[in-house]
């Protein structure tokens, strides 16, 4: 009698334990990540796109969305949007020394501006085959009824255009390196040929070792 | 025996100095005025940086804010900061703006300006952090 009920004291006192035991560790869930190995020592994170990139003083994206920020607060501002005009997107010069991929930097100007509805932005002119393609495919195949089929010739021509460049000036000696860029673009009346607005964006980076 | 003393004397001019600069620190709120406060999220210490004015208005139907930051420090500051644009229901307008760096002299003062990205912004928040530069 006396056995079993030290047995049955046991059972509890292990269950109470372990449950103790138990509520005591945190337990550690898997996140929902597909990981190259957890035991190498190369690691992979998400970080935010919007902080402030200072790998190297090359072009980086902070400086893409800075100048993009710049000329989208300009233009945005400007009362010859007021009656949301047509524009489309020309050339932008690179006469920096490095690579820089002009059109992600107008593709984000496009985007913003797109998106406040001030703007209607046409065709530029390596997005115009793509267009001319379609209509002709419309229109000569002889696939389509002709309700709803897109007309030739509708077409809306821009009333604006911006073009620009940009353009870096490096200074360098044992160790300090000087980078400063500035971009220029300018929106021109197509028909008048003449500079509706224009804006600068400046940026200096330095790096020391 | 005559270092000693001296040595005394810098020791509290140096400690003297240290404790005049984390005062004036601690004497510069973030903001000018409880108005321009609630305009700022401030992500901890500021380090001695000031909104001293603040300023908004329509233009071509953007919101476009403005505001003039005093380093109140003799050190040399730098500012990250971003615009955020809300709605008439406090909902974010964009997808948020690229974190800008800007350094700040000491006792400089210094004007940012921000255009919302769409009409239906009225309101917005300048986000700030500081770093010694």
């Amino acid at each position: 009698m006396h056995k079993k009920s030290l047995s049955s004291l046991a059972v509890i006192g292990a269950v109470i334990g372990s449950t103790l035991l138990l509520a005591g560790c945190p337990t550690t869930l898997s996140q929902p990540t597909v990981r190259y190995s957890s035991y190498s020592r190369q690691t992979v994170n998400y970080g935010d796109a919007k902080a402030v990139e200072t790998v190297t003083n090359e072009f980086g994206s902070t400086d893409l969305q800075m100048i993009a920020e710049k000329m989208i607060g300009s233009l945005l501002e400007d009362p010859l949007l007021a009656n949301r005009p047509t524009m489309t997107l020309s050339v932008v010069r690179n006469k920096t020394s490095e690579y820089i991929d002009t059109k992600a930097i107008m593709n984000s100007i496009q985007t913003a501006l797109v998106k406040s509805r001030k703007v209607r932005f046409t065709r530029s002119a390596d997005e115009m085959q793509a267009g001319v393609d379609e209509l002709q495919r419309q229109n000569q195949s002889g696939l389509y009824k002709t309700q709803g089929k897109a007309k030739m010739g509708n077409m809306t021509a821009a009333k604006y255009s911006l073009e620009g460049e940009i353009v870096s000036i490096v200074k360098q000696n044992a160790n300090t390196k000087d980078v400063f860029y500035k971009m220029t673009l300018k929106m021109y009346d197509v028909e008048e040929g003449t500079i509706e607005w224009q804006d600068e964006k400046e940026i200096r980076k330095t790096s020391t070792r | 025996m005559m270092t000693l003393p001296f040595k005394r004397i810098v020791l509290c001019a140096g400690l003297a100095c240290a404790a005049a600069a984390a005062q004036a620190q601690q004497d510069a709120p973030p903001a000018a005025s409880p108005g321009i406060a609630a305009k700022l999220l401030v992500r901890g210490e500021l380090q001695g940086l000031q909104t001293v004015d603040l300023r908004s208005q329509r233009r071509n139907d953007m919101l476009v804010v403005q505001a003039e930051i005093m380093n109140m420090d003799t050190r040399d500051l730098r500012l990250y900061y971003r615009f955020r644009w809300l709605d008439a229901g406090g909902m974010q307008v964009g997808d948020g703006e690229v974190w800008k760096p800007l350094v700040f002299l000491g006792k400089q003062s210094q004007f940012i300006k921000g255009t919302a990205y769409g009409p239906q912004a009225t309101d917005f928040r300048i986000e700030m952090s500081a770093e010694p530069r």
